[in-house]
């Protein structure tokens, strides 16, 4: 990427010696790489008198084994407990307070833990001083780490009453049955409740590097002069090993040998109406970059609402709940992509739900998959050229405030990069209909799914046998974690 | 391409997409989005203390505004312009060339205390079905379009006391977006098929909604709490009011109600106020007043009490929250209480979960309908009982003029007036995150006028918290939280409520003025 020299900042700060900045195809948008290989990116937007301070690790979910599952999570949660310069979760609560800090808090995602808060511009720097040491020396109290212990444990607990997420857990389970913690951000409470505190250190000499991190800084401020407070206080941060240079095995493509069918005796749905899903693994977006540009081209193709997949399967699924609830999409992970089919569905005895999942839905979809792979006017050039005024509309739409964009970049940067992100609407605009047939071809007709229902209990118990009959699982409380199965 | 769970549809339903869910730390969860119907409680100690409780009837806060209006007042007075429609409608625009997004929310007063608990949801149907296309635009049309162009026309209601139509567009779309949305609110298509989805949708958000035990607790606690108050109506509606709802029944809301009488517009945006308003007065500006009569809302009954509800798949894990009344929203008190839960919630957050580990979260806020209540929140705690007695600690704390001590040192808590500062800064910073879009800024004008009747009001936010003393935030905690007759609900599986010490929630538990 091409460097510009931003000369009236450079002016402003001379004594640190000259200031770079990489420009970015966003507005706004500067970049910058610490020597210790902590990037930085600001966003100038002078809207309200606010910072808005995130600092983002690439570490998850994605980087568990069985023995520490749950315990990214954990971590999460002690990065708020102390550290050498505030000492209690206490006093790091109060000095949030006295920055005059109105929102915060962390996030543990599959592929990276972040931690934000939003500051009066005018304490930008005093933001960035509050973060550094709780990045870099965290207490990790052993009465505390008991205490958090407890609360985590509450939290994993509360999961099993989420619908959402012991169905979550279940298609994660099945999908990835090689690897399933490497997609279970909260984890296995008996890990949690043995975690010790030389187990977190280990994942902060491993993981909470700053070449490993990226720091976000949006708001009302001035690029530069943000550049040299990172500098002051993150620019001595020890770098570490790469811990990215032996990557794990990918899960397996297929992630099924053959089709796996789930049932969900679900009571967020009510009496009548079902959901169906088919869901197979997606290209890894750092192994295969270029199929994601076409997954992600083909998603919006199809989101169209009178176009011709919508309409098709929509008409030749008996049952179907509203066209406006029938799609697809590309998920993109580094590792554990997934490419999606869903509708909503009436219940109906005479239209039994297991082979109008395993057979219609799936036969259905499947029929337009190879229309759209063998003939070239399945998507007209209209509909590709709203694709991409769609993608410039999103980047208008993500320029509304800084937190939007800072999400969607921390986002790209942990899951692919800063670069796949930069060049993210030239390659989308360069992909063809070859390009959408071939990803189609590999992660679809190719591919083997695991095929979901989702039903209400009553329902359910009406169709039991027709389900069982029809080689589904049930899927419980019991059975959707893969650290009940006692295999592991 | 998805980052996170989306709404991938245009309505309540959720795609639950491969996404994984990210794990927040600390956050409060939101509010529920609707409600469900009234079902018998396992088990309830209703009427567990007598109520000799009263509001007070006059102010406890002394704090009086500044003749001149603060910085941030005068900096955005000029960047608001009104209109009055042909129709005497009044239109608020404020400016923002800062971005590109064009907002317009056309609200409606009235809310909840239109329509009876039976038909509750009846306004939120009707807007959101106003959004399914009009006679010129099917809604096929509507879809196409906002597809195409990165745009959305939709209801919100997410309040007892008014609803809205919305329209979110990038500028270089307005003029076509807003010929489709203003013909949606004049001819609406009130196609059958489009109601028939709209009620499944509503239903299936309200089922999805009372599978989560938070919001199933929220939701059971206000059946109790607004039994016989306009509020009983759930503006979200309930499983059987929406069953209950006919599309005769929307039109004929929609021919009596949808007037100019309880009617405001409001645009954010980088909009020339002449021109909107011209384009309003040929369009929006003729729907006609219907001589709607909203009844008024008064107090709802407190009640202190405690109910037990049994959600057998929380296993070991409640939800506990009480709710009571307050300051009236343009009482002084009100501004003072927000500020005092902002200072509680850093108390509850530390004694509650800090110290005893006892939650994975734990808050307080001040909900500023026409009929006020404040809430106290114990979100996912394997100890009910002792986590009340914990929040009424806290509680006492801060009605003993303490708060955390934010400056460090050998003492935990310090004086409030060596704080409030502070405090003052964090309650301001979050009121300016909550306009950093257009449309929240939207929903910040309306609110105003249709509580205050000055679509101004949310301008002076800063100056009435600034003005707020550590004797006034004692004041309030003492009138308005200390002994409140608190409406509690404990929601967990049969034997965690088993476990539940119903005495701890019999009043309050503190000790004021022992710290």
């Amino acid at each position: 990427m091409k460097r510009s020299f931003a000369l009236a900042a450079a002016m402003a700060i001379a004594a640190l010696g000259l200031v770079y900045a990489d420009g970015t195809p966003i507005q706004g948008l500067h970049r910058y790489r610490l020597d210790n290989g902590l990037e930085l990116f600001v966003l100038e937007n002078h809207a309200v008198p606010l910072t808005r301070v995130q600092i983002t690790f690439r570490c998850g979910s994605i980087t568990q084994t069985p023995e520490t599952a749950g315990l990214f999570h954990l971590y999460e949660h002690m990065l708020f407990k102390g550290n050498s310069r505030y000492r209690t979760e206490t006093e790091f609560s109060a000095a949030m307070t006295d920055l005059g800090v109105a929102e915060w808090n962390g996030g543990t995602s599959t592929e990276y833990v972040t931690y934000y808060f939003t500051v009066p511009s005018a304490k930008t720097e005093a933001g960035l001083e509050f973060w550094s040491y709780a990045m870099r020396e965290p207490l990790f109290d052993p009465a505390e780490l008991q205490i958090e212990q407890g609360v985590v444990s509450n939290e994993i607990n509360g999961f099993l009453s989420d619908p959402d997420h012991v169905y979550s857990s279940a298609m994660d389970k099945a999908l990835f049955s090689k690897y399933p913690w490497r997609r279970d951000i909260g984890g296995n409470e008996a890990v949690v409740r043995s975690a010790t505190v030389a187990t977190l250190r280990s994942i902060q000499s491993t993981y909470y590097l700053p070449n490993n991190a990226a720091l976000f800084v949006g708001g009302d401020v001035d690029p530069d002069q943000v550049y040299a407070m990172a500098r002051q206080w993150y620019g001595t941060w020890k770098a570490g090993a790469d811990p990215w240079k032996t990557p794990a095995p990918p899960h397996p493509t297929p992630g099924v040998p053959k089709p796996v069918y789930l049932v969900y005796p679900d009571e967020s749905l009510p009496e009548g109406i079902a959901y169906i899903e088919m869901r197979y693994r997606g290209p890894d977006v750092v192994i295969e970059p270029k199929p994601t540009y076409a997954a992600d081209v083909w998603g919006y193709l199809i989101q169209k609402p009178d176009g011709a997949f919508k309409t098709a399967v929509f008409d030749g699924v008996p049952g179907l709940y509203d066209k406006d609830y029938l799609g697809g999409y590309y998920y993109t992970q580094r590792d554990g992509g997934q490419v999606s089919f869903y509708t909503y569905c009436f219940v109906d005895k005479d239209k039994p739900l297991a082979s109008r999942a395993q057979s219609l839905f799936k036969e259905a979809v499947t029929a337009q998959i190879s229309k759209m792979v063998s003939d070239q006017s399945y998507f007209s050039d209209a509909e590709f050229g709203i694709v991409k005024q769609k993608l410039e509309d999103e980047q208008i739409l993500n320029l509304e405030t800084p937190e939007k964009l800072i999400e969607t970049l921390s986002f790209w940067w942990s899951v692919a990069s800063t670069d796949y992100f930069f060049n993210y609407v030239p390659n989308m605009k360069r992909v063809e209909r070859a390009d959408v047939a071939a990803f189609l071809r590999k992660f679809v007709l190719s591919n083997v799914p695991v095929v979901a229902v989702r039903v209400n209990p009553a329902d359910f118990e009406a169709e039991a046998d027709a389900f069982a009959q029809s080689g589904y699982a049930t899927v419980t409380a019991d059975t959707a974690f893969w650290w009940k199965d006692g295999t592991k | 391409m998805m980052r996170s769970i989306a709404n991938m549809g245009r309505g309540a339903l959720v795609v639950l997409a491969a996404c994984a869910l990210a794990f927040s730390c600390a956050s409060s969860p939101a509010a529920p989005a609707v409600a469900e119907p009234a079902v018998e409680p396992t088990d309830a100690t209703a009427g567990a203390s007598e109520a000799v409780w009263k509001l007070p009837e006059t102010p406890v806060s002394t704090w009086k505004l500044a003749s001149t209006p603060g910085a941030y007042m005068q900096a955005n007075l000029p960047t608001i312009e009104t209109r009055v429609l042909a129709n005497g409608v009044t239109l608020i625009v404020k400016k923002n060339p800062a971005n590109r997004i064009f907002s317009m929310k056309v609200a409606f007063r009235g809310g909840s205390a239109l329509v009876s608990p039976d038909k509750a949801g009846l306004e939120a149907m009707t807007l959101a079905l106003m959004a399914r296309g009009s006679t010129t635009y099917p809604y096929a049309e509507l879809q196409r379009l906002q597809y195409e162009k990165s745009s959305a026309i939709g209801s919100t209601a997410s309040s007892y006391d008014w609803a809205s139509l919305d329209l979110n567009t990038i500028d270089k779309y307005w003029d076509e977006l807003f010929k489709v949305f203003a013909d949606c609110a004049l001819n609406p298509a009130f196609d059958p098929a489009q109601f028939a989805v709209v009620q499944n949708d509503f239903k299936v958000a309200i089922q999805k909604s009372m599978a989560d035990p938070y919001n199933y607790a929220v939701t059971r606690l206000h059946d109790k709490m607004f039994a016989g108050h306009p509020y009983a109506a759930e503006f979200g509606g309930t499983a059987a009011s929406i069953s209950n709802i006919t599309l005769d029944d929307v039109k004929s809301y929609y021919a009596r109600t949808i007037g100019a009488d309880r009617m405001v517009v409001v645009a954010v945006g980088n909009f020339d106020a002449d021109a909107l308003a011209a384009s309003l007065n040929a369009t929006i500006g003729a729907i006609p007043s219907k001589g709607v009569t909203i009844p008024p809302v008064g107090r709802f009954t407190p009640k202190a009490a405690l109910y037990l509800e049994k959600f057998d798949k929380s296993k070991g894990v409640a939800y506990v929250r009480g709710d009571f009344p307050i300051a009236d929203i343009k009482s002084p008190d009100f501004p003072t209480l927000q500020l005092a839960y902002s200072m509680l919630d850093e108390l509850l957050f530390s004694i509650v979960r800090t110290d005893h580990g006892a939650c994975y979260s734990v808050w307080s806020r001040a909900f500023g309908f026409l009929s006020p209540y404040g809430s106290l929140v114990v979100y996912k705690t394997d100890k009910p009982s002792a986590a009340k007695g914990w929040v009424d600690e806290s509680i006492a704390l801060l009605a003993s003029g303490k708060t955390l001590n934010i400056k460090g040192g050998a003492d935990k808590y310090a004086p409030i007036a060596s704080t409030i500062d502070a405090y003052k800064a964090k309650y301001v910073n979050a009121f300016f995150g909550n306009q950093e879009t257009n449309a929240q800024t939207a929903t910040q004008l309306a609110t105003s006028y249709l509580y205050f009747g000055d679509h101004t009001e949310y301008l002076r936010f800063i100056d009435k918290i600034n003005a707020i003393s550590a004797q006034d935030v004692v004041a309030a905690v003492n009138a308005y939280v200390v002994n409140a007759p608190i409406s509690w609900i404990v929601v967990a599986d049969q034997a965690t409520l088993a476990t539940v010490d119903k005495t701890r929630f019999d009043g309050f538990t503190g000790t004021v003025g022992q710290h």
